[in-house]
């Protein structure tokens, strides 16, 4: 998922409005930092299974919660914790993830069909700016959510027209497998 | 413009680490996204 993971920052921000948007923004993507840290040498395949299996998962998590704990020094642990821990099932809609070792890897690779990716983000996104935006005052703040909403959209929908035009595999969602 | 185009130039220009560069590119997005639209509702506020 791409710019879905931001509905869980925004809606982690709705409910804690003091935790600052840039680390836990950071923290909804922190599998992918790890793997645009670890794709330098190498590719980004090789690598999920240090980012995006539950071990690396949950240890992502507990450091960067523990990380921002000890540098911020504010609340908002709890919500970098939640917000690391989320990425994984937002990107099984849209991808392959390994589960616990590197195979089998699963997923229901959404990522393939760029209209239903497209629209499932969009529909997230939406739903998450309407949430956060019930959570303030949003008379005065419409403007800015509305606003927010649409660059999201737009971006997510540019960024699935790019990904359809490098694309040349099937759809071949796996939820399952033998072992 | 930008989704049709950027495939095809970014390797022209990068070679093998137009991927990376994307993809650092790609999550800093959301980042600059949600800090400006934060900063709006502070000053809306």
């Amino acid at each position: 998922m791409y710019l879905g993971h931001v509905a869980v920052a925004l809606v982690l921000r709705s409910r804690a409005p003091n935790v600052p948007i840039v680390p836990l923004t950071l923290a909804c993507y922190g599998p992918d930092w790890i793997d645009a840290a670890l794709m330098l040498p190498t590719g980004r395949e090789p690598m999920a299974i240090y980012s995006h299996s539950l071990p690396a998962l949950v240890l992502g998590a507990l450091a960067s919660s523990g990380l921002y704990a000890l540098v911020a020094r504010r609340p908002g642990a709890l919500q970098m914790f939640v917000a690391w821990l989320l990425h994984w099932p937002l990107d099984l809609f849209t991808g392959f993830k390994p589960v616990i070792r590197a195979q089998p890897q699963i997923g229901l690779d959404l990522y393939h069909v760029a209209w239903a990716d497209a629209l499932l983000e969009s529909l997230v996104i939406v739903a998450a700016c309407v949430i956060y935006a019930r959570a303030v005052d949003s008379r005065r703040h419409r403007r800015v959510f509305v606003a927010l909403g649409i660059v999201l959209v737009t971006t997510q929908v540019v960024f699935d027209v790019a990904l359809k035009r490098l694309d040349s595999q099937p759809w071949h969602p796996l939820l399952a497998f033998a072992p | 413009m930008l989704a049709v185009g950027a495939p095809t130039i970014l390797p022209t220009i990068f070679g093998a680490w137009s991927v990376r560069l994307a993809f650092v590119a790609a999550l800093l997005v959301p980042v600059v996204i949600l800090r400006i639209a934060d900063a709006r509702l502070r000053a809306a506020d």
